[in-house]
């Protein structure tokens, strides 16, 4: 739907962010950038950079100690409680810990990210073949996700995060627990849904995932975001 | 991209997540439904007895009346102004001036075969009287008091008598009824209150983890909420149901048996009417709302 063009309008934008965690752990310092609507960029950085606590940052689970953090033009401070609520539903967030329901089942675990945005129930179904079918994991709809592989259930993670085609979609490791293969089906969901409108950023070490394929990448070293361009 | 949902769908989704919730939680659900039933029960049924009893009392206040002792025949001329001033005091139906003559008349008509023995009497053996029939229904026993005193302060009265010690006895009884419903009452409205807000905790705490999730999806105070406040009013409304209808069966039960013994000749027992029921339902279903509102007011932050 969005063709990213230089004019289409930013999604998230960082101005000097800080984040000092206590006593004195700079998790990020002075982090300036800007991702454009419909974009997939990747965050690089060795373990201990900060890349998590920027994906937290943006995902307004924690607040920057300086700066600013806009998405979609507007600060999470400013926000009530209800509109707090509505974005959240329309940034999908793949937690480094997936943070699924481990008792319930594959689709029960999705379609919560559905429900609680009033999707109508038979989108509801067709969106989760739809996604199981792309992570491979059809036919496992009624396991419940204690009884998965960590590869299976970070699929289950990356499918809840993309759900409701949100407008952000923010993923930690996306590909930690995947071959080389599997990963391969990731970076196509994201694309797909980056060309549908999506902006997609992920925080991986894993250099495969965007090497070769021409994709912006932001390197952090320390907290301190050092090259932001394409690599190959 | 996200507009309002439409209500259909909100409804869908709210309705399918408060299934949920309940087809987990039952056991704990149905304890707190089973509470609220029982402090119903026992409420309702001080309150079914306090109207009985007050029912049987307006029955037997309207075949009371007040007699009126006198050391002397009233002179005819002075009747009609005693009976002015009986009427001035409230709505009696009928003012009779007996004399010693036809209460011995009358003794002797119930006495019937056995008059005999009044032979040996003197014809003014009995004292004469006023008989005072208050309008049936018309005087609570607290105005038939006062309306005793002020008959004792007629001239030649020598005693008012209308049944006292036993109207006092069944006044005190039913005193005691009414602070017996009004404390089951405020026992019932604390029990239901903390029955809801425990079981609400219980739930809470159980989901925990799933409610954790659901704020990092961005669920919102209706979604979270509503099937909580649905939990509240279920347990309110059908356990108050259920309450009241084991105190029919235990009613239906009780007077089959006593009118077997033929005890209810002096009154038919009655159930607690419609509206009142009405009333019970929708007073324990409110409570146990506002209770389960209070308690996720108070430990869900979402
Ligand atoms: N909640 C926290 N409390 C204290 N320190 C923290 C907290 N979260 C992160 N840090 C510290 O902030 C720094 C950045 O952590 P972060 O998790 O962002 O790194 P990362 O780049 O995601 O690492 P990894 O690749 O291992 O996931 C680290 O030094 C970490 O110890
Ligand atoms: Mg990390």
């Amino acid at each position: 739907m969005v063709k990213q063009t230089q004019t289409t309008p930013p999604m998230v934008e960082c101005f000097k962010v800080g984040k000092v965690y206590p006593p004195d752990v700079v998790a990020l310092r002075d982090v300036s950038l800007s991702v454009r609507q419909g974009e997939l960029v990747f965050i690089t950085g060795s373990s201990g950079a900060g890349k998590s606590t920027l994906i937290r940052l943006i995902g307004r689970q924690e607040k920057p100690d300086t700066g600013m953090v806009l998405v979609n033009g507007r600060e999470g401070a400013r926000l009530n409680q209800a509109q707090q609520q509505r974005l959240r539903r329309d940034i999908g967030v793949v937690y480094q810990d997936f943070r699924l329901l481990p008792r319930l089942s594959v689709s029960r675990n999705i379609a919560m990210a559905m429900e609680v945005d009033y999707r109508p129930w038979r989108e509801t179904s067709r969106r989760i073949s739809e996604l199981l079918e792309k992570m491979e994991l059809t036919g496992k709809e009624r396991r419940p996700v204690e009884t998965l592989s960590r590869g299976e259930q970070q699929r289950v993670a990356i499918a809840r995060a993309a759900a409701n085609a949100p407008s952000l979609l923010l993923a930690d490791e996306p590909t930690g627990n995947l071959d080389e293969q599997t990963g391969l089906l990731i970076l196509n969901l994201f694309r797909e849904l980056a060309a549908a409108g999506t902006t997609v950023i992920t925080a991986t070490h894993d250099s495969k995932l965007y090497r070769d394929h021409g994709h912006r990448v932001l390197h952090l070293q320390q907290g301190i975001l050092q090259t932001d361009g394409e690599q190959r | 991209m996200k507009g309002k949902p439409r209500l259909t769908t909100f409804l869908v989704a709210i309705l399918q997540q408060t299934g949920r919730n309940l087809a987990r939680s039952w056991p704990t659900q149905s304890m707190s439904l089973l509470t609220v039933a029982l402090s119903v029960l026992i409420f309702a049924f001080f309150l079914l007895i306090h109207l009985n009893m007050l029912a049987a009392g307006a029955k037997l206040g309207d075949e009371l009346r007040l007699t009126i002792y006198l050391d002397e025949d009233i002179n005819p001329a002075m009747q009609p102004r005693i009976r002015e001033q009986i009427h001035q005091f409230g709505d009696i139906a009928e003012v009779r001036f007996i004399s010693r003559e036809q209460a011995m008349a009358r003794f002797a008509r119930r006495l019937g075969d056995e008059q005999d023995i009044l032979r040996d009497l003197a014809p003014d053996f009995l004292p004469p009287s006023i008989e005072v029939v208050p309008r049936p229904g018309l005087l609570g026993l607290n105005q038939l008091s006062q309306l005793a005193d002020f008959l004792s302060t007629l001239p030649h009265v020598s005693r008012v008598q209308y049944g006292q010690e036993w109207l006092q006895h069944f006044n005190s009884f039913n005193r005691l009824l009414r602070i017996v419903v009004l404390v089951s009452a405020a026992l019932l409205t604390l029990n239901m209150i903390f029955t809801v807000s425990r079981t609400i905790q219980l739930t809470l705490a159980a989901r925990r983890e799933e409610l954790e999730i659901l704020r990092l999806l961005g669920a919102d105070r209706a979604f979270v909420g509503t099937p909580f406040l649905a939990e509240g009013l279920l347990q309110g409304g059908l356990g108050s149901m259920l309450g009241l209808g084991s105190l029919y069966l235990i009613f239906q039960w009780t007077t089959n048996q006593l009118a077997g013994a033929g005890i209810l000749g002096l009154f038919t027992p009655v159930f607690l009417p419609t509206w009142l029921l009405g009333l019970i339902i929708g007073a324990s279903a409110l409570l146990c709302l506002f209770s389960s509102l209070a308690a996720i007011n108070k430990s869900l932050q979402v």
